[in-house]
């Protein structure tokens, strides 16, 4: 440390000559367009985080997409012994879900033909026009955050 | 506090993005210039000054309007130039990187300029000296006028702690500035109080 070197006395007296040194320097400022650049900055930060949270979501979704799809895995192929097995039981699993889905459907469709006697046609259009509205909604909303992305 | 400032004040913790524009035009030079200060680098100093306001910006809703916008800005700053100052560990100063000085509003000729950028280096060079914390200290006394109370609060420090490192940085910056003028040449330093005398 330079200053043990040094007078008790001299560094007081030096240093209100640094003091005057120093309130002479005045404010250093920015080069201008200092706003604009921080604008610029504030678009940048903006489109990181909609980046970061599209990534989140499609994160969120393949690890739901692959613990559903371990959970079938795990409910349809219990016992296996071969590779043989393997292929039946992958056969298995998508005519089973082929199965289910037109299950699915044949109900919705049975639905689709009882209910509109039951309930009033305005109900209907109400909840179909609602349903278009809000798949349009989404659609543009994947859309948008895929080409934020640069995706499409 | 203006009453435009308190306004945009408001504005900006609702979201409008113009008010907050008018805010960092209100508080760039001051942030900018303790960034400078604290990194010794006017690129350094720019990132540093963009960050503290994105961070600003990001924390206005948490703004404490009792608490005076500056100085809630200005510890946002030293607080960023602290963790900076630490990862770098500064220790050369770029002299082509030099900011935009404050110049007054006659204009002072070469001579005088020369004599500022000078000074501005001199000063520079011997806050380098000085841990991030001291120089933190020292810049919020010298150049913006902040009470030990403020220096405490906006280094998360005590009032004594504040006292006791003001005094070492003085002393400090008096041996090093001792030591600066030994190392110059007779005619130079002639010049420089010459300079400093104007």
């Amino acid at each position: 440390m330079k200053a043990q070197l040094f007078d008790e006395k001299v560094l007081d007296a030096t240093w209100l000559e640094v003091e005057h040194t120093i309130a002479s320097t005045g404010m250093a400022g920015p080069a201008p367009g200092f706003v604009n650049r921080f604008r610029a900055q504030l678009m940048l930060q903006r489109q990181a985080e909609q980046r970061r949270q599209a990534w989140i979501f499609v994160g969120i979704n393949t690890v739901a997409a692959f613990m559903l799809l371990g959970l079938i895995v795990l409910f349809y192929l219990p016992n296996l012994s071969g590779p043989s097995d393997l292929l039946i039981g992958i056969a298995k699993i998508f005519s089973s879900l082929v199965i289910t889905f037109k299950m699915i459907g044949g109900l919705i469709v049975s639905i689709a033909r009882t209910l509109p006697g039951v309930v009033p046609i305005s109900w209907w259009m109400g909840t179909m026009t609602s349903l278009a509205v809000l798949s349009l909604v989404w659609l543009s909303m994947v859309r948008q955050v895929f080409q934020k992305q640069g995706v499409s | 506090m203006h009453d435009i400032e308190a306004e945009c004040l408001v504005r900006a913790q609702q979201g409008d993005d113009e008010a907050f524009a008018y805010l960092v035009e209100t508080y760039q030079r001051p942030v900018y210039n303790l960034c400078y200060r604290m990194l010794g680098n006017a690129g350094d100093a720019e990132d540093a000054a963009q960050e503290t306001f994105i961070r600003a910006y990001k924390a206005i809703g948490r703004y404490d309007p009792s608490r005076k916008f500056s100085s809630w800005l200005l510890t946002i700053a030293s607080n960023y130039c602290i963790d900076q100052h630490r990862r770098k560990k500064l220790s050369t100063f770029s002299y082509d990187s030099l900011p935009v000085p404050d110049l007054p509003d006659k204009k002072p000729g070469m001579e005088a300029n020369l004599a500022l950028s000078e000074k501005q280096e001199q000063v520079m060079e011997m806050l380098e000296v000085l841990g991030s914390k001291d120089r933190s200290a020292i810049i919020l006394r010298y150049w913006y006028d902040y009470s030990y109370e403020e220096i405490a609060q906006s280094l998360s420090l005590s009032v004594s702690a504040v006292k006791s490192r003001l005094h070492r940085a003085r002393r400090e910056l008096a041996g090093e500035w001792l030591e600066l003028q030994e190392q110059m040449l007779p005619g130079e330093r002639t010049q420089q109080y010459e300079s400093t005398a104007v």
